[in-house]
C-alpha cells in the first residue's frame, strides 16, 4: 500500500511536466500507481526465472512478496521528492526517482536472496533492473521536456 | 551502497567512533563546499570556507543527534544494539554521500558545473538505503517503523542543508 502511494506521489509530481491543468495531478497519480505495478513485473519475472530453489520452496507469491518488501525502500525517496518539490520548490524529481528506483530494485534482489537465492546474482539482477528503470525514467523525462520545448 | 546490511552486521564493530564520524564530517563538508562554490558562481556567496566548515560541524553534530533520537525511539522494540553501534551505523550510512561529494567537487572545479544538488543532494539521498538497513537492525527488523524513521531522518538532513545554505 505504502509503495503504491509512493509511486502515485511520484506520478502526481511528474504530471505538471506533461499538462498544466490541476486534474492532471490526479491522472498522474493513477498512472504512477499503475506504473508501479507494471514496472516491477519484469524484475519479479527475472528473479523468478533465475531462482529455481526459491521458486520451489516459496513459489511465485514468495518472490512477489520479497520484491514488494525490497521495493519499500522506494518510499522514503518518493516522500523526500514531495518535500523537495513542494516544500523547497526544487526541480529534483528525476534524481530522487532514479536513486529510489535503483535502491528499491537492489533491495528487492537482496530480499529474494534472503529467501535462499544466490546473493551476488540476485543483487546484480536487482541493480541492473534498477539501472534500466532509471534509464527509462530519464528517457521519458527528456521526451516530455522536448515535446514541451517544440510543442 | 548495494548491500549495506551485510557491511553493517559484519564490519561495523571493528570501527572506532572518530573514524566513523569522519565520514559524515567530510561528506557534509564537501556538500556545503559545493554549495558555497555554486553560490559564489552566482554571486550570492557568504564565504566558501565558512560554509564548508559549517558542513563539517553539522556532519559531526547532526548525525549523532539523529542516531540518538532514532535509538531512543526503537528502544521499546529492541535493545540489542548499543548507542555507539547506532552512531557508527548512521555515520557510515553517509559513505555514498562522501563518494558523490568527491565526484561532485571534481566536476564543480574542473568542469565548472553547479553540483550541490546534482551530486551533493543525490549523495545524501543514497544514505537512506543504509539508514533503513541500520534501523532494521536496531528495531528487530521492524520494516515499517524503520521506513518511517529513515524517511524522517532523510527529510531532516535535507531540511538542515536547505536552511543552512538558503536553498
Amino acid at each position: 500500500m505504502l509503495r503504491m502511494l509512493a509511486f502515485a506521489a511520484v506520478g502526481a509530481l511528474m504530471a505538471p511536466r506533461f499538462a498544466e491543468e490541476p486534474e492532471a495531478m490526479v491522472f498522474g497519480a493513477v498512472i504512477g500507481a499503475i506504473a508501479g505495478v507494471v514496472l516491477l513485473a519484469p524484475l519479479r519475472w527475472l528473479l523468478w526465472l533465475v531462482n529455481a530453489k526459491v521458486r520451489k520452496e516459496h513459489g511465485y507469491s514468495g518472490i512477489r512478496k520479497a520484491v514488494g518488501a525490497g521495493f519499500a525502500t522506494f518510499v522514503p525517496f518518493a516522500f523526500l521528492a514531495v518535500v523537495a518539490e513542494i516544500g523547497f520548490g526544487w526541480d529534483a524529481l528525476t534524481p530522487f526517482a532514479m536513486a529510489g528506483l535503483m535502491a528499491g530494485a537492489g533491495a528487492a534482489g537482496l530480499e529474494v536472496a534472503r529467501l535462499g537465492g544466490h546473493r551476488i546474482l540476485n543483487l546484480v539482477i536487482g541493480v541492473a533492473c534498477g539501472f534500466g528503470l532509471s534509464i527509462v525514467w530519464t528517457m521519458v523525462m527528456v521526451m516530455v521536456q522536448e515535446a514541451h520545448a517544440f510543442g | 551502497m548495494a548491500d549495506p546490511r551485510t557491511v553493517l552486521t559484519n564490519y561495523i564493530d571493528d570501527l572506532a567512533w572518530p573514524a566513523a564520524l569522519a565520514v559524515p564530517a567530510l561528506a557534509f563538508g564537501l556538500l556545503f563546499l559545493q554549495s558555497g562554490l555554486d553560490l559564489d558562481r552566482s554571486g550570492a556567496s557568504d564565504g566558501i570556507a565558512g560554509l564548508a566548515l559549517l558542513g563539517v560541524l553539522l556532519g559531526v553534530v547532526v548525525v549523532p543527534v539523529t542516531a540518538l533520537v532514532a535509538w531512543i525511539l526503537v528502544l521499546p522494540f529492541d535493545r540489542s544494539r548499543s548507542l555507539g553501534w547506532a552512531v557508527r551505523a548512521f555515520a557510515l550510512a553517509y559513505s555514498p554521500a562522501l563518494i558523490y561529494g568527491l565526484c561532485g567537487l571534481i566536476a564543480n572545479i574542473v568542469l565548472g558545473w553547479n553540483t550541490a544538488v546534482a551530486f551533493g543532494v543525490t549523495g545524501v539521498l543514497w544514505a537512506i538505503s543504509p539508514l533503513f538497513a541500520a534501523l532494521r537492525e536496531m528495531s528487530g527488523d521492524r520494516r515499517r517503523l524503520s521506513l518511517v524513521l529513515a524517511t524522517v531522518v532523510g527529510a531532516a538532513v535535507l531540511a538542515v542543508w536547505a536552511v543552512a545554505v538558503g536553498a
